[in-house]
């Protein structure tokens, strides 16, 4: 009796502090969103990604001012040499040496680009498709971290590692992982310094030339047609549009709050058979059908993203 | 010892190939002479930067292009007239006169099309763009992948 009695209540603490991490973890992610209001920091990140069937590491400084101003300077590899990204509350601009001339990036949030409404939103989809735990705790770039182990509820999805400074709660490390345990890609402070006392915000300031974002878009022309299936947890989030060439194109997001499917649509003449893509380029396929052309790109495989192109009639 | 002669022996004092006496008499003339000490010592510092330059070869070999120079001075041939029989001006010239003569007899006779807009790999810069700023957005992402990754392949896209 007295062992049943002892084994119940070790088997109630464990099932209670498991709560209690898993609130923990909630709250420690809620924070997480928030960090970047509450903390200036200054730092090296590297990041490491498949393109092309091989393997690119990318090296670029991040430079933050609370609440709201960030300024990404990358430095490589070559293709990104001297691209600057620039955030300021709820504008952005790219810089590209290339084209010498900053680029405004359009707000994806009808708010803006960072509204913690947004990010609250998406965490809650996340949660509902991904199982999130600690799994322990180790320093990234000199800094104690949580690490946060996230496992998808459905088949087929990667999972992610993100580790999370202890003190002011910034993502300090991302990993995408397969089934199997193996890095799809990875991205981590180096070296990092935080509330530094000599960030100037002058360089948040655009310098030179500043290209006019587009003017308000003409209406799409044409009924946007929807798919009937979606992968499991998949659901729609916006409808935008943007320009290509001139041409108005429907923008469909479909999310499970962590994998973003890109659903584009616009109008073509003569069934025109749609421009060839190297596959090894990007995840994307495209097709024609009743006078659209249907061009997805995403997260999940090319037969799901046909699935869902074949679903839309 | 005066400046004129001092300036010639600075160089081979830096060298340390001076005599004894000479050397002495330098020193003593320019312990008194700011001009030739301020000479003594830009010598030092050049001489200084060109021992540390590493022993690599030139990048760009000017030696063709200089022997060119020689020869045809030595020929007495205008320059103009040179680089007339030269084939880097002469195979572009030829190319350029027979495609305006291509184009001239051609666009007489070619009934217009009617103009045909063309996507591709700009319509597929802008669909990878606009997915990539939607990707910054979701929960338990780096935000600065979607950005290098669209730029890699925007890269790509504008090289096929």
């Amino acid at each position: 009796m007295k062992a049943s009695g002892f084994a119940s209540i070790l088997a109630f603490m464990a099932i209670a502090s498991g709560a209690v991490l898993a609130a923990d973890v909630v709250e420690v992610l809620r924070k997480a969103d928030l960090a970047d209001r509450n903390v200036s920091y200054r730092g090296i990140k590297t990041a490491t990604l498949p393109f092309k069937g091989g393997i690119t590491t990318s090296l670029f400084k991040v430079v933050h001012l609370k609440p709201d101003k960030t300024r990404t300077d990358y430095f490589s590899p070559i293709q990104l040499a001297g691209v600057v990204v620039l955030q300021d509350g709820p504008e952005a601009w790219k810089f590209v040496p290339s084209d010498d001339v900053w680029e405004p990036i359009p707000s994806c949030c009808p708010r803006q680009a960072d509204c913690p409404q947004q990010a609250d939103c998406m965490r809650q989809v996340a949660l509902q498709n991904y199982n999130i735990r600690m799994i322990g705790f180790e320093n990234i770039a000199g800094r104690p971290t949580y690490v946060l182990y996230a496992t998808p509820k459905h088949p087929g999805e990667p999972a992610r590692r993100i580790w999370i400074d202890r003190e002011y709660y910034l993502i300090m490390g991302m990993q995408v992982e397969a089934r199997s345990g193996l890095a799809l890609n990875s991205s981590r402070y180096v070296n990092i310094q935080f509330n530094p006392p000599d960030i100037s915000p002058a360089i948040f300031k655009t310098k030179g030339k500043v290209k006019q974002a587009d003017k308000k878009l003409s209406d799409i022309e044409f009924k946007i047609i929807k798919p009937s299936y979606l992968p499991p947890g998949y659901r729609l989030v916006g409808i935008s549009r943007i320009k290509v060439n001139n041409v108005s194109c429907a923008h469909l997001q479909y999310s499970n709050g962590v994998n973003l499917i890109s659903f584009f649509q616009r109008k073509i003449e003569d069934n025109v058979a749609p421009p060839k893509l190297d596959s090894r380029i990007t995840n994307m396929i495209t097709c024609t059908r009743a006078g659209l052309q249907y061009t997805l790109m995403g997260d999940v495989s090319r037969s799901e993203l046909r699935k869902i192109a074949e679903s839309a009639r | 010892m005066n400046c004129e002669k001092a300036g010639r022996l600075i160089s081979e004092y830096v060298d340390d190939t001076l005599c004894a006496s000479l050397r002495r008499e330098l020193e003593n003339h320019i312990a008194e002479c700011s001009v030739c000490m301020s000479i003594l010592e830009s010598t030092k510092r050049l001489i200084g930067r060109l021992s540390s330059l590493s022993n690599s070869e030139a990048q760009v070999d000017c030696w063709a292009g200089v022997r060119e120079r020689i020869v045809w001075g030595q020929v007495g041939v205008p320059w103009w007239r040179r680089s007339l029989l030269k084939p880097v001006f002469a195979a572009p010239a030829f190319a350029i006169a027979a495609l305006l003569a291509f184009l001239f007899f051609w666009s007489g006779q070619t009934p217009e099309k009617p103009t045909q807009v063309v996507f591709g790999g700009s319509e597929y810069a802008s669909y990878i763009s606009a997915h990539s700023r939607y990707q910054r957005v979701q929960a338990f992402n780096d935000p600065d992948v979607p950005i290098i990754t669209a730029e890699l392949e925007k890269a790509s896209l504008t090289r096929e």
